[in-house]
């Protein structure tokens, strides 16, 4: 007797499978765009390019007139004769004296930076400038340190309205 | 065991015919339907990266990439990213809205891509790229009735010289850019 082959039905597929098509196609659309890392900025007003001393004869105003280079010593500090401090070196040029907050463990001392800046604003309240200059060699990554720290956090803001200055002065 | 005796011929039938059935049954499942892709947890799994993309796709006004020659510094800054002309320095050239205008040497640019020689702060290849971009921008402006802004995004590696960084602000304002601002990436601490 001839056996009766059973007829197998046809395959139709999964329904899902252009979706599964779509989805598989959108995740490297999206992997590609996709941030991991969020970005900030950080405003800063064009570096005054002269190397003379940035802003007016400091005897002619009452402004602080705050001036910090960085150096591979340290944080220099600079402001105007009438409201110097007393750890503030008297020298008027940067590369005459040391650093008013020396390197500690051969790195910055951000904590003194903040606390020296802290003292400052104490006695200026209404003051937000700050004018930052670096040796040639000082990394982008401990300028935008000094920044921070300069702006301070955002419910008490120290120095916020940063301008460049080329090279130490 | 005789099967002739009546006792045993039952007990045979009963097996022969629990065979039959087991046969019948193995018959049965054979006819059963083919099993179909089971893709339900793999959906489930695709649709959860879906949602985390999505969630995480990029919706900034310009886009920046960070890899081995452009590791930004990290920053407490709270400002977000806003669209301007993006003037990236990494470890091997200064590049302009993602095309390389200069390549860099130790971190520094050739003496014979500056208007002064080495002590010069102008990079030629850099200016000559902005002013291109200025008059485009400008352009754009002038047709829709906006100011010109002048608005420059700086992304620099986090190792760049502050030398190299005052440069290319210098080469940026000789091009008629006004307004900076760093990029950093998010994460820095002051504490």
């Amino acid at each position: 007797m001839a056996k009766k082959r059973r007829q197998e039905e046809p395959y139709e597929g999964d329904p899902l499978i252009p979706i599964m098509n779509l989805v598989c196609m959108l995740i490297p659309l999206l992997l590609y765009g996709a941030v991991f890392v969020r970005f900030m900025t950080l405003t800063v007003n064009a570096p005054k390019i002269s190397r003379a001393p940035a802003q007016q004869p400091p005897d002619q105003n009452e402004a602080l007139n705050l001036t910090v280079m960085i150096t591979d010593q340290g944080f220099h500090f600079k402001v105007n004769p009438k409201h110097r401090m007393s750890w503030m070196s008297q020298a008027t040029e940067t590369a005459s004296s040391g650093p008013d907050i020396p390197k500690k463990d051969d790195d910055w001392d951000f904590d003194e930076f903040r606390r020296k800046l802290l003292e400052l604003k104490a006695d200026h309240r209404e003051e937000r400038n700050i004018i930052l200059g670096a040796e040639d060699d000082i990394q982008f990554e401990v300028l935008i340190k000094a920044m921070d720290y300069s702006r301070g956090p955002p419910e008490e803001p120290l120095f916020d309205v940063v301008t460049l200055t080329r090279g130490v002065v | 065991m005789d099967p002739n005796t009546p006792g045993n011929a039952s007990q045979v039938d009963a097996l022969w015919a629990a065979k039959r059935q087991a046969k019948k049954d193995k018959r049965r499942l054979r006819t059963t339907p083919r099993p179909k892709l089971l893709i339900n947890s793999l959906m489930d799994a695709f649709t959860i990266i879906l949602c985390f993309l999505l969630k995480s796709f990029g919706s900034d006004p310009v886009q920046i990439r960070e890899s081995d020659d452009l590791k930004l510094p990290r920053s407490t800054a709270v400002q977000p990213l806003e669209d301007a002309i993006v003037i990236a320095i990494s470890t091997k050239a200064i590049m302009v809205q993602d095309i390389k205008v200069a390549d860099l040497r130790n971190g520094a640019v050739d003496e014979s891509m500056k208007r002064d020689g080495q002590e010069g702060l102008l990079i030629n290849p850099l200016f000559d790229s902005l002013k291109e971009k200025v008059q485009h921008l400008k352009m754009i402006a002038a047709r829709t009735n906006q100011p010109f802004e002048g608005k420059a995004l700086v992304v620099a590696h986090s190792g760049t010289s502050y030398r190299l960084v005052t440069e290319v602000l210098y080469t940026a304002g000789q091009a008629e850019f006004e307004k900076f601002k760093f990029v950093a990436a998010e994460g820095g601490s002051t504490n």
